[in-house]
């Protein structure tokens, strides 16, 4: 059986009378790669402050590598990034290295570490002379200098442009081909996607979702059909066998299905004019829009 | 390297780094003492001058408690920094004991220019083990400011602080001022131990004594009309000036 690094069982939280986190439960097994998903408040940034021990859940638990997190050596084989930039400014970027460093027992070298994030040149500047990529950077950078058995990365390409995230998401795949495992939150699902083997979903402080990147997308099974069309007749696309939903986008009109080769064989036999036909699996982010929006009214209902 | 150090020699050289902040903390007791006390008469008697840079010393160190202490914490939990810290494999004490001694230094570094005004610029007169005990007591004195920072630094946001803490240097204030009606008694008992040696007689002086050396008219510390072997004619100086 692979160790658990972080778990959480029935983990709540409350802010007053907000409940930011309702029962949670979350294993992190080692050597896995998971990505934590979920709208603007649903619960990411209180669940990852539980499992580094930055806060007390309100009831249930939490272990970080068998044992409280809030006690300090547990942390040892924990790796962090901020969640915003906020460096010392007046500290030089091989300083803060420096004193990350000095907490580990076998930290990696200052210019190792820099030359991985394309940083060395950097080395004597203080941060708050680097650009804000540079300073998110430096940011992830310092979640791996103590050679950290799982690494907590809180939205770690926030900001950065694209090839300064090629370069981050390199250095996270190469941490975890090395056997490191690795816990992130992204706003974006191209980065979940790219990353992830493991998709935990999270809304309204509950898990709405936990499975591979395939199965949280398999759960909407759902394709989508969309052509262009003259003079479409709506009701009639409605009416289509298989067809679930219709939307119209911009000039194209979409329509979902459980079964595409059928809604497309359908749509052939209805003798309705049409061009330009595209058929696709439903993304990460329709399975997500899907996941969390039925939350959201299931639970006005 | 010892943790503690660590943290230390980083906040040190993050404070260092912002010379200007240093600079004015340290800077504002010594001249608190060159603009209240050395232009006056009683900067060169040495108790009196003695007083007063001790004084000021006890100034200095509230001061620069409540600031590191009080706004510097409140300050550093706004950044995102401060959560990244408490998740990194130290406890608490590191930091804490790192915190002291940053302050420790800095309260000691605010001492220097003040500590040579009053060498320079005064009687006053200290022996190397008074000095020694004299800083010792300082940093028991600290202790109350010290909590004090810290109750601020951690119960209020930045802002909040920043107020607190100006309203305490206000209350230090009051501490010049008590360091002036310090002088004026001081001054007072002088007056009448001169008055009852003239005398010969014991009791109170005579009421027309005055109370405050300043006003006995003998011109002795620096600002106190011509410098001696002047010329004389400021006057004129300043007609030709208009003059011209």
């Amino acid at each position: 059986m692979t160790e658990i690094l972080a778990r959480a069982l029935g983990a709540s939280r409350r802010y007053g009378d907000v409940v930011a986190l309702d029962n949670v439960d979350l294993d992190v097994p080692a050597g896995s790669m998971i990505g934590l998903l979920g709208p603007n408040g649903a619960g990411k940034s209180t669940l990852l402050n539980l499992l580094v021990g930055l806060r007390r859940p309100t009831s249930g638990s939490v272990e970080l590598f068998g044992g409280p997190p809030l006690d300090a050596s547990r942390r040892q084989g924990l790796g962090m990034t901020p969640q915003q930039t906020g460096l010392p400014p007046t500290l030089r970027v091989n300083e803060v290295v420096d004193f990350v460093a000095a907490h580990y027992p076998d930290p990696m070298p200052v210019d190792e570490v820099l030359a991985q994030f394309g940083l060395s040149d950097k080395a004597r500047k203080q941060t708050g002379a680097l650009s804000g990529g540079q300073q998110r950077r430096l940011a992830v950078a310092l979640a791996f200098v103590g050679r950290p058995r799982l690494v907590v990365l809180d939205e770690p390409t926030t900001g950065l442009d694209v090839g300064a995230r090629r370069t981050l998401w390199d250095a996270i795949r190469t941490f975890h081909a090395d056997g490191g495992t690795v816990l992130l939150t992204s706003h974006y699902l191209e980065e979940i996607e790219a990353l992830a083997e493991r998709v935990v979903v999270l809304g309204g402080g509950k898990v709405l979702a936990d499975g591979s990147v395939a199965e949280i997308r398999g759960q909407l099974a759902r394709s989508t059909v969309s052509f262009r069309a003259d003079s479409p007749d709506i009701s009639k696309l409605n009416a289509l066998p298989g067809a679930v939903a219709y939307r119209r986008d911009g000039e194209r009109h979409v329509l979902q299905a459980a079964d595409a080769d059928e809604l497309v064989r359908q749509l052939v036999i209805s003798g309705m004019e049409f061009h330009d036909l595209e058929v696709r699996a439903a993304s990460l982010e329709e399975a997500f829009l899907a996941l969390t929006t039925t939350e959201k009214t299931g639970a006005t209902r | 390297m010892n943790l503690a150090l660590v943290y230390a020699r980083y906040q040190i050289l993050e404070n260092i780094r912002v010379p200007i902040a240093v600079i004015s903390s340290a800077m504002f007791p010594a001249l608190s003492l060159l603009f209240f006390v050395v232009p006056f008469d009683y900067a060169q008697e040495p108790t009196s001058a003695t007083t007063a840079v001790a004084q000021l010393t006890v100034f200095s160190v509230m001061s620069s408690m409540l600031f590191t202490y009080g706004i510097g914490i409140a300050e550093e939990r706004e950044r995102s920094w401060d959560p990244y810290l408490r998740t990194l494999p130290a406890g608490a004490q590191p930091r804490i004991a790192g915190r002291f001694a940053t302050g420790a230094v800095f309260m000691l570094l605010g001492l220097v220019p003040l500590l040579l005004v009053g060498a320079f610029g005064t009687a006053a007169t200290i022996t190397p083990t008074r000095l020694l005990l004299g800083i010792g007591s300082l940093l028991i004195a600290a202790l109350p400011f010290l909590f004090g920072g810290l109750a601020i630094g951690y119960s209020l946001s930045a802002k909040a602080a920043g107020t607190a803490v100006t309203r305490g240097a206000g209350t230090g204030g009051v501490g010049v001022g008590g360091n002036r009606a310090q002088h004026a008694r001081v001054a007072r008992v002088r007056a009448v131990d001169r008055g009852h040696r003239r005398s010969g007689r014991l009791g109170l002086p005579p009421r027309r004594r005055p109370a405050f050396p300043v006003r006995q008219g003998k011109r002795q510390g620096p600002f106190r009309g011509r410098p001696p072997g002047h010329p004389g004619g400021w006057g004129r100086l300043s007609r030709s000036r208009v003059r011209a």
